[in-house]
Protein backbone atom coordinates (compact mmCIF):
# COMPACT_ATOMS: atom_id res chain seq x y z
CA UNK A 1 0.00 0.00 0.00
CA UNK A 2 1.37 3.36 -0.99
CA UNK A 3 2.28 5.69 1.77
CA UNK A 4 1.49 9.39 1.79
CA UNK A 5 5.20 10.06 1.36
CA UNK A 6 5.28 7.89 -1.82
CA UNK A 7 2.29 9.72 -3.33
CA UNK A 8 3.96 12.94 -2.58
CA UNK A 9 7.10 11.66 -4.27
CA UNK A 10 5.19 10.53 -7.37
CA UNK A 11 3.40 13.84 -7.51
CA UNK A 12 6.72 15.60 -7.37
CA UNK A 13 8.16 13.40 -10.08
CA UNK A 14 5.09 13.88 -12.26
CA UNK A 15 5.23 17.56 -11.67
CA UNK A 16 8.91 17.63 -12.64
CA UNK A 17 8.19 15.60 -15.76
CA UNK A 18 5.40 17.97 -16.78
CA UNK A 19 7.58 20.96 -16.10
CA UNK A 20 10.38 19.45 -18.17
CA UNK A 21 8.01 18.75 -21.04
CA UNK A 22 6.68 22.27 -20.91
CA UNK A 23 10.23 23.60 -21.02
CA UNK A 24 10.93 21.35 -24.00
CA UNK A 25 7.85 22.72 -25.72
CA UNK A 26 9.00 26.25 -25.07
CA UNK A 27 12.45 25.34 -26.34
CA UNK A 28 10.92 23.75 -29.43
CA UNK A 29 8.86 26.84 -30.15
CA UNK A 30 11.81 29.16 -29.65
CA UNK A 31 14.27 27.04 -31.59
CA UNK A 32 15.17 28.64 -34.89
CA UNK A 33 13.48 27.00 -37.83
CA UNK A 34 14.59 26.95 -41.42
CA UNK A 35 11.97 26.95 -44.11
CA UNK A 36 13.02 24.66 -46.92
CA UNK A 37 11.63 23.76 -50.34
CA UNK A 38 11.99 20.01 -50.75
CA UNK A 39 12.19 18.43 -54.16
CA UNK A 40 13.06 15.14 -55.82
CA UNK A 41 15.81 14.68 -58.34
CA UNK A 42 17.02 11.39 -59.81
CA UNK A 43 15.14 9.44 -57.13
CA UNK A 44 16.56 11.27 -54.11
CA UNK A 45 15.27 14.10 -51.96
CA UNK A 46 16.96 17.51 -51.84
CA UNK A 47 16.07 20.92 -50.47
CA UNK A 48 16.97 24.58 -50.85
CA UNK A 49 16.43 27.10 -48.08
CA UNK A 50 13.08 28.78 -48.72
CA UNK A 51 14.73 32.20 -48.78
CA UNK A 52 16.54 31.14 -51.99
CA UNK A 53 13.42 30.05 -53.88
CA UNK A 54 11.45 32.82 -55.56
CA UNK A 55 9.03 30.83 -57.64
CA UNK A 56 8.13 27.32 -58.81
CA UNK A 57 7.57 27.17 -62.55
CA UNK A 58 6.42 24.35 -64.82
CA UNK A 59 9.15 23.53 -67.28
CA UNK A 60 8.35 25.28 -70.51
CA UNK A 61 10.28 25.67 -73.72
CA UNK A 62 13.92 26.36 -73.02
CA UNK A 63 15.92 28.19 -75.68
CA UNK A 64 19.41 26.68 -75.86
CA UNK A 65 22.33 29.09 -75.93
CA UNK A 66 25.50 28.08 -77.74
CA UNK A 67 28.93 28.31 -76.21
CA UNK A 68 27.78 27.63 -72.65
CA UNK A 69 28.76 24.68 -70.40
CA UNK A 70 26.58 21.58 -70.55
CA UNK A 71 25.20 22.30 -67.06
CA UNK A 72 23.39 25.35 -68.52
CA UNK A 73 20.25 24.19 -70.29
CA UNK A 74 19.32 27.56 -71.77
CA UNK A 75 16.97 30.49 -71.35
CA UNK A 76 13.31 30.86 -70.45
CA UNK A 77 10.95 33.82 -70.44
CA UNK A 78 9.41 34.73 -67.10
CA UNK A 79 6.91 37.58 -67.38
CA UNK A 80 8.87 39.23 -70.16
CA UNK A 81 12.28 38.82 -68.57
CA UNK A 82 14.90 36.31 -69.59
CA UNK A 83 16.16 33.83 -67.01
CA UNK A 84 18.75 31.08 -67.27
CA UNK A 85 18.03 27.45 -66.43
CA UNK A 86 20.72 25.17 -65.03
CA UNK A 87 20.73 21.39 -64.91
CA UNK A 88 21.13 20.54 -61.22
CA UNK A 89 21.49 16.85 -62.01
CA UNK A 90 24.57 17.54 -64.13
CA UNK A 91 26.09 19.84 -61.52
CA UNK A 92 25.62 17.18 -58.83
CA UNK A 93 26.80 14.46 -61.21
CA UNK A 94 23.53 12.52 -60.87
CA UNK A 95 22.17 10.02 -63.39
CA UNK A 96 20.16 11.65 -66.19
CA UNK A 97 16.39 11.72 -65.66
CA UNK A 98 15.25 12.52 -69.17
CA UNK A 99 11.64 11.88 -70.03
CA UNK A 100 10.33 12.66 -66.56
CA UNK A 101 8.08 15.60 -65.88
CA UNK A 102 10.23 18.40 -64.59
CA UNK A 103 9.89 21.78 -62.96
CA UNK A 104 12.04 24.85 -62.64
CA UNK A 105 12.73 26.51 -59.32
CA UNK A 106 13.48 30.17 -59.90
CA UNK A 107 16.13 30.70 -57.25
CA UNK A 108 18.41 33.51 -56.12
CA UNK A 109 21.59 33.77 -54.12
CA UNK A 110 23.13 37.19 -53.65
CA UNK A 111 22.89 39.02 -56.94
CA UNK A 112 22.66 35.85 -59.04
CA UNK A 113 19.27 34.51 -60.09
CA UNK A 114 18.56 31.46 -62.20
CA UNK A 115 16.10 28.69 -62.85
CA UNK A 116 17.14 25.30 -61.49
CA UNK A 117 15.66 22.26 -63.18
CA UNK A 118 14.36 19.59 -60.81
CA UNK A 119 12.05 16.57 -61.15
CA UNK A 120 9.25 17.42 -58.74
CA UNK A 121 8.54 19.78 -55.84
CA UNK A 122 7.65 17.60 -52.84
CA UNK A 123 6.90 19.96 -49.96
CA UNK A 124 7.66 23.25 -48.26
CA UNK A 125 8.37 22.66 -44.55
CA UNK A 126 9.89 24.26 -41.48
CA UNK A 127 12.85 22.29 -40.12
CA UNK A 128 14.38 22.97 -36.68
CA UNK A 129 17.98 24.08 -37.09
CA UNK A 130 19.04 21.37 -34.62
CA UNK A 131 17.60 18.70 -36.93
CA UNK A 132 19.94 19.73 -39.74
CA UNK A 133 23.06 17.65 -39.39
CA UNK A 134 26.40 17.83 -41.13
CA UNK A 135 26.68 15.85 -44.33
CA UNK A 136 27.96 12.31 -43.68
CA UNK A 137 31.48 11.50 -44.80
CA UNK A 138 30.06 8.69 -46.93
CA UNK A 139 28.25 11.16 -49.19
CA UNK A 140 29.25 10.99 -52.82
CA UNK A 141 32.16 13.31 -53.57
CA UNK A 142 30.33 14.85 -56.55
CA UNK A 143 27.66 16.21 -54.24
CA UNK A 144 29.50 16.83 -50.98
CA UNK A 145 30.91 20.23 -51.86
CA UNK A 146 27.39 21.58 -52.51
CA UNK A 147 25.79 20.20 -49.34
CA UNK A 148 24.83 22.48 -46.44
CA UNK A 149 23.45 19.63 -44.31
CA UNK A 150 21.06 16.71 -44.08
CA UNK A 151 17.80 16.12 -42.23
CA UNK A 152 15.07 13.52 -41.94
CA UNK A 153 11.55 14.14 -43.17
CA UNK A 154 8.85 11.46 -43.02
CA UNK A 155 11.53 8.83 -42.65
CA UNK A 156 13.44 9.99 -45.71
CA UNK A 157 16.85 11.57 -45.77
CA UNK A 158 16.83 15.03 -47.37
CA UNK A 159 20.02 16.73 -48.55
CA UNK A 160 20.05 20.50 -48.02
CA UNK A 161 21.95 22.20 -50.83
CA UNK A 162 23.99 25.41 -50.84
CA UNK A 163 22.74 27.44 -53.80
CA UNK A 164 25.62 29.92 -53.67
CA UNK A 165 28.13 27.08 -54.20
CA UNK A 166 26.03 25.65 -57.02
CA UNK A 167 25.92 28.98 -58.85
CA UNK A 168 29.67 29.44 -58.25
CA UNK A 169 30.28 26.05 -59.84
CA UNK A 170 28.26 27.03 -62.93
CA UNK A 171 30.12 30.33 -63.24
CA UNK A 172 33.47 28.54 -63.03
CA UNK A 173 32.53 25.78 -65.51
CA UNK B 1 36.47 72.47 -79.42
CA UNK B 2 35.08 70.20 -82.06
CA UNK B 3 34.56 66.50 -81.81
CA UNK B 4 32.37 63.64 -82.84
CA UNK B 5 29.31 63.38 -80.64
CA UNK B 6 28.95 59.98 -79.12
CA UNK B 7 25.88 58.05 -80.21
CA UNK B 8 23.42 57.84 -77.36
CA UNK B 9 20.84 55.16 -76.75
CA UNK B 10 17.65 55.92 -74.96
CA UNK B 11 13.96 55.24 -75.03
CA UNK B 12 12.67 55.16 -78.58
CA UNK B 13 16.02 54.44 -80.21
CA UNK B 14 15.58 51.49 -82.52
CA UNK B 15 18.02 48.86 -83.68
CA UNK B 16 17.54 47.30 -87.10
CA UNK B 17 18.20 43.61 -86.68
CA UNK B 18 18.65 40.85 -89.20
CA UNK B 19 16.93 37.71 -87.88
CA UNK B 20 18.08 34.25 -88.86
CA UNK B 21 17.79 30.75 -87.41
CA UNK B 22 20.47 28.15 -86.99
CA UNK B 23 19.60 24.67 -85.79
CA UNK B 24 16.43 25.84 -84.08
CA UNK B 25 18.00 28.83 -82.32
CA UNK B 26 17.13 32.35 -83.48
CA UNK B 27 19.72 35.06 -83.74
CA UNK B 28 19.51 38.75 -84.51
CA UNK B 29 22.46 40.74 -85.80
CA UNK B 30 22.76 44.49 -86.08
CA UNK B 31 22.00 45.18 -89.74
CA UNK B 32 24.43 48.13 -89.65
CA UNK B 33 27.29 45.66 -89.17
CA UNK B 34 26.42 43.71 -92.31
CA UNK B 35 28.14 44.92 -95.45
CA UNK B 36 26.49 42.47 -97.83
CA UNK B 37 24.57 39.21 -98.09
CA UNK B 38 25.03 36.80 -100.94
CA UNK B 39 23.21 33.54 -101.60
CA UNK B 40 25.43 30.55 -102.09
CA UNK B 41 25.04 26.95 -103.14
CA UNK B 42 24.67 24.67 -100.08
CA UNK B 43 26.85 22.10 -101.90
CA UNK B 44 29.72 24.46 -102.61
CA UNK B 45 30.19 26.97 -99.82
CA UNK B 46 33.40 28.95 -100.44
CA UNK B 47 36.26 27.90 -98.22
CA UNK B 48 37.01 31.43 -97.05
CA UNK B 49 33.55 31.73 -95.46
CA UNK B 50 33.26 30.36 -91.92
CA UNK B 51 30.05 28.58 -90.90
CA UNK B 52 28.35 30.65 -88.20
CA UNK B 53 27.58 27.65 -85.97
CA UNK B 54 31.26 26.74 -85.72
CA UNK B 55 32.27 30.07 -84.26
CA UNK B 56 29.23 30.73 -82.11
CA UNK B 57 29.76 27.53 -80.18
CA UNK B 58 27.32 24.88 -81.35
CA UNK B 59 29.17 21.73 -80.46
CA UNK B 60 28.58 18.04 -80.72
CA UNK B 61 26.05 18.07 -83.53
CA UNK B 62 26.03 18.54 -87.27
CA UNK B 63 24.31 21.67 -88.51
CA UNK B 64 23.02 21.94 -92.05
CA UNK B 65 22.13 25.15 -93.85
CA UNK B 66 19.10 24.78 -96.12
CA UNK B 67 19.51 28.15 -97.78
CA UNK B 68 22.97 29.48 -96.87
CA UNK B 69 24.04 33.05 -97.46
CA UNK B 70 27.45 34.59 -97.10
CA UNK B 71 27.30 37.48 -94.69
CA UNK B 72 30.19 39.91 -95.15
CA UNK B 73 31.22 42.14 -92.28
CA UNK B 74 33.74 44.93 -92.64
CA UNK B 75 35.50 46.87 -89.96
CA UNK B 76 38.84 48.59 -89.41
CA UNK B 77 40.12 45.14 -88.39
CA UNK B 78 39.42 43.70 -91.83
CA UNK B 79 36.81 41.59 -93.55
CA UNK B 80 34.99 38.57 -92.21
CA UNK B 81 32.72 36.26 -94.16
CA UNK B 82 30.30 34.06 -92.27
CA UNK B 83 27.89 31.46 -93.61
CA UNK B 84 24.46 31.97 -92.09
CA UNK B 85 20.99 30.66 -92.86
CA UNK B 86 19.10 33.01 -95.12
CA UNK B 87 17.61 35.78 -92.92
CA UNK B 88 13.91 35.39 -92.31
CA UNK B 89 13.22 38.96 -91.30
CA UNK B 90 14.59 42.41 -90.63
CA UNK B 91 13.05 43.88 -87.51
CA UNK B 92 13.26 47.29 -85.88
CA UNK B 93 13.52 46.79 -82.15
CA UNK B 94 13.24 49.60 -79.59
CA UNK B 95 16.38 49.73 -77.47
CA UNK B 96 14.43 49.28 -74.25
CA UNK B 97 12.88 45.99 -75.34
CA UNK B 98 16.29 44.30 -75.39
CA UNK B 99 16.81 42.19 -72.29
CA UNK B 100 20.22 41.76 -70.64
CA UNK B 101 21.37 38.18 -70.37
CA UNK B 102 21.18 36.48 -66.97
CA UNK B 103 24.31 36.75 -64.83
CA UNK B 104 25.20 33.06 -65.16
CA UNK B 105 25.00 33.16 -68.95
CA UNK B 106 26.55 36.52 -69.76
CA UNK B 107 30.26 35.68 -69.25
CA UNK B 108 30.01 32.73 -71.65
CA UNK B 109 27.70 34.35 -74.16
CA UNK B 110 29.67 37.58 -74.49
CA UNK B 111 32.71 35.58 -75.59
CA UNK B 112 30.58 34.43 -78.55
CA UNK B 113 29.32 37.91 -79.30
CA UNK B 114 25.87 37.27 -77.79
CA UNK B 115 25.07 40.31 -75.67
CA UNK B 116 21.29 40.53 -75.19
CA UNK B 117 18.02 38.75 -75.78
CA UNK B 118 14.60 39.59 -77.11
CA UNK B 119 11.67 37.85 -75.44
CA UNK B 120 9.21 37.18 -78.23
CA UNK B 121 6.03 35.33 -77.14
CA UNK B 122 7.44 31.93 -76.13
CA UNK B 123 10.80 32.20 -77.88
CA UNK B 124 14.00 34.07 -77.31
CA UNK B 125 16.02 35.77 -80.01
CA UNK B 126 19.72 36.01 -79.16
CA UNK B 127 21.19 39.37 -80.18
CA UNK B 128 24.69 38.96 -81.54
CA UNK B 129 27.49 41.40 -82.22
CA UNK B 130 29.03 40.00 -85.39
CA UNK B 131 32.13 42.19 -85.12
CA UNK B 132 32.86 40.91 -81.62
CA UNK B 133 32.24 37.35 -82.83
CA UNK B 134 34.75 37.89 -85.62
CA UNK B 135 37.28 39.34 -83.19
CA UNK B 136 36.96 36.65 -80.51
CA UNK B 137 37.03 33.98 -83.20
CA UNK B 138 40.09 35.60 -84.79
CA UNK B 139 38.26 35.68 -88.13
CA UNK B 140 39.28 39.06 -89.55
CA UNK B 141 41.13 38.85 -92.87
CA UNK B 142 42.73 41.51 -94.96
CA UNK B 143 41.14 42.20 -98.34
CA UNK B 144 44.04 40.61 -100.20
CA UNK B 145 43.89 37.41 -98.14
CA UNK B 146 40.42 36.48 -99.42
Amino acid sequence: MASEQDISKSDRILSEIKLLRERQKITDVDEPQLQVVMFSLAGDMYAFPGRNVLEILPREEVSPIPGTPSCIIGLIIVRGDIESVVDLGKILDLPATEGRESFVLLAASGTVRSGVQIDQVEDVVEVPQSAILAAPATLDSGIREFVAGQFEHDGKSVTLLDLEKIFAQVAAA
Amino acid sequence: MTGVAEETYGAGTELRLLVFSIDGSRFAADADQVDSLQLCDPESVPGHAVPFHEVVGFTGRAVTYRCPEICTIRSEAGICRLVIESPEDIIAVPWESLRPLPALIEPFAVQRGIWAGIAESNRIILVIDLCRLASTGNLWKMQGDI
